[in-house]
């Protein structure tokens, strides 16, 4: 048989580069009043409307400069990037996420994505400054942001496999299910438990979003 | 605006909520992407009881809101499965707590269902040998005739039997480029399952998606329970289920190579699970006598012009593995008709 009869129509792609599912960290039904800011990346932009969030509400970091005040949206930094733009800097980036926290209106959100400082995997480290869910929640925190939560994210901030609580429970059955293959490594993990306690594995864990409320 | 997962929390923490019982102390979370970045998938969010090691209680919410259907089709038949079979669903399937919106997104909860997918349990090797296949096979189709059995309901008169076959063929031609002489197989196919469907007496809930990635070993019982009831339905015909079983398992087998090589290689697989695992699979499902079993090589070709136009005709949308199974359904041309 020929290879030309088996030819599927051409059809648009459907599996995207990354998953959004971030947006069940914020309200969702106000995915219109969400603004993404992240370098210039077509697919990611694509990937943004397919949920909803249209290109006049995805900005580069050249365009924070020229946004006014919103009301009652979120803001949405979900690899990291800001720490990256601005320095390395405690100061600058505090300074910077204060200027974020002017930019959102009364009861917005804003989500950060972020590798480990502490990351084994050095692909992730590459691109951007890491940081620890300490060091973001005070960042946050000094820069006037009311509550900050933050959410463990496993195996990296494009495609998270589990996104948990960083409590006890959600994070032992993330690790259960995510190396389930890999034994040693969840005895490792087990055995650590045990010396550190299972809440401070949280502290080693890949990457993590951390949602601020204003 | 409260979060998606705050609203969550505070639908399944409040009084209103006829589950509340699950929840002794504090509610965590933790959110399964499932499908990578597909956006026709669910997302899956695990609740956890206090200190409890295993989750209570899990939530499927669309990614995209407008497959909300899906979960109404799962909760529908699911409530069904419940009714026909009463408690002794907890043997089989997950239980159906509640269809809700939150923040405009339906959301389905169910009851957890402790073990281990038998995807992870079932490697590329596994398939390879007959006999952990047998063992397997004979274990899944016992459990699908038992939830045939306990669901079989005599078809009504003036109800229809149609299973949209007809509407499915005509999807595959014109999704593929099709042959002359596979058009003649399509063809003889639909009025093949046209016939045998309207000498059907007896309908059954079908699973419609009955594979090892949707069964659980359950750590309790040992036993295998079935989850993902989204393509469920009605049917006088079994054979997508009980075929279905079986061409993914072959599929399993194979490396990440290119379709049509993949398609080859289950096929050949198939072949030889012809004489022991198929004749044994199929003699322990038996022949259904007042509803449909189609014979090996209709009942798997049927399954494979299913697959391949699921995504389209469900979702508007062509999904890599369409091509998978259009190649199988090349293959399964080369079948011996026991007809």
């Amino acid at each position: 048989m020929k290879s030309d009869q088996h030819s599927i129509h051409q059809s648009p792609p459907r599996v995207f580069n990354y998953s959004l599912d971030w947006r069940f960290l914020l309200p969702i039904s106000d995915a219109g009043n969400v603004f993404v800011l992240f370098e210039d990346d077509l697919d990611f932009s694509q990937t943004l409307e397919q949920v909803g969030i249209p290109v006049s509400k995805q900005l580069s970091f050249s365009d924070i400069a020229q946004i006014e005040k919103k009301d009652a949206t979120s803001f949405v930094l979900p690899f990291g990037q800001p720490v990256k733009w601005v320095s390395g800097e405690l100061a600058d980036q505090i300074e910077f996420f204060r200027s974020m926290e002017k930019l959102i209106g009364d009861n917005g959100n804003l989500l950060v994505g972020f590798n480990n400082s502490y990351g084994y995997r050095s692909k992730a480290q590459t691109k951007y400054h890491p940081s620890t869910p300490t060091r973001i929640s005070s960042q946050l925190q000094k820069a006037g942001f009311k509550a900050v939560k933050v959410f463990g994210v496993f195996p990296n901030l494009s495609i998270p496999e589990y996104i948990f609580d960083l409590n006890s429970q959600p994070i032992y059955f993330a690790l259960q299910h995510r190396f389930k293959r890999k034994p040693i490594l969840i005895n490792l993990l087990q055995l650590l438990s045990y010396t550190i306690g299972l809440t401070r594995i949280s502290n080693f864990l890949p990457c993590y979003y951390a949602v601020a409320a204003v | 605006m409260t979060s998606f997962v705050d609203d969550l929390s505070n639908f399944v923490l409040s009084p209103d909520w006829g589950r509340r019982d699950l929840f002794s102390s504090s509610l965590h979370w933790t959110i399964l992407s499932n499908g990578d970045a597909d956006f026709h998938d669910n997302v899956i969010f695990f609740g956890f009881n206090g200190n409890q090691p295993d989750p209570v209680l899990v939530v499927k919410i669309p990614r995209l809101a407008e497959n909300g259907w899906m979960l109404k089709v799962e909760y529908d038949h699911l409530i069904e499965l419940w009714n026909c079979i009463g408690e002794n669903a907890a043997s089989y399937v997950p239980k159906p707590y509640a269809l809700t919106t939150i923040q405009e997104r339906p959301i389905l909860m169910l009851s957890y269902v402790s073990g281990e997918s038998l995807t992870r349990l079932s490697p590329k090797s596994f398939w390879r040998s007959r006999r952990q296949v047998l063992a397997l096979a004979k274990e899944a189709v016992y459990s699908l005739l038992k939830l045939n059995q306990l669901t079989e309901t005599p078809i009504e008169q003036g109800e229809s039997k149609d299973s949209r076959f007809l509407e499915k063929a005509e999807k595959f031609k014109e999704l593929f480029q099709v042959s002359s002489e596979e058009k003649r197989v399509l063809a003889d196919l639909v009025e093949t399952v046209r016939i045998r469907t309207s000498s059907a007496i007896d309908k059954v809930i079908i699973q419609g998606d009955f594979w090892h990635g949707n069964m659980i070993r359950d750590k309790k019982r040992g036993s295998l329970m079935l989850v993902d009831w989204q393509f469920a339905r009605w049917s006088a015909d079994v054979s997508m289920d009980v075929y279905f079983f079986l061409l993914a398992g072959a599929l399993s087998a194979t490396e990440n190579d290119e379709v049509e090589q993949r398609a080859k290689y289950a096929f050949a697989l198939l072949k030889e699970w012809r004489k022991d695992v198929m004749s044994e699979y199929l003699a322990a499902y038996g022949v259904p006598e007042r509803y449909v079993l189609l014979p090996q090589r209709d009942g798997m070709m049927m399954c494979c012009v299913e697959k391949a136009v699921r995504s389209a005709l469900e979702f508007g949308y062509s999904h890599p593995d369409d091509l998978l199974w259009r190649h199988l359904f090349a293959e399964l041309m080369n079948w011996p008709n026991e007809n």
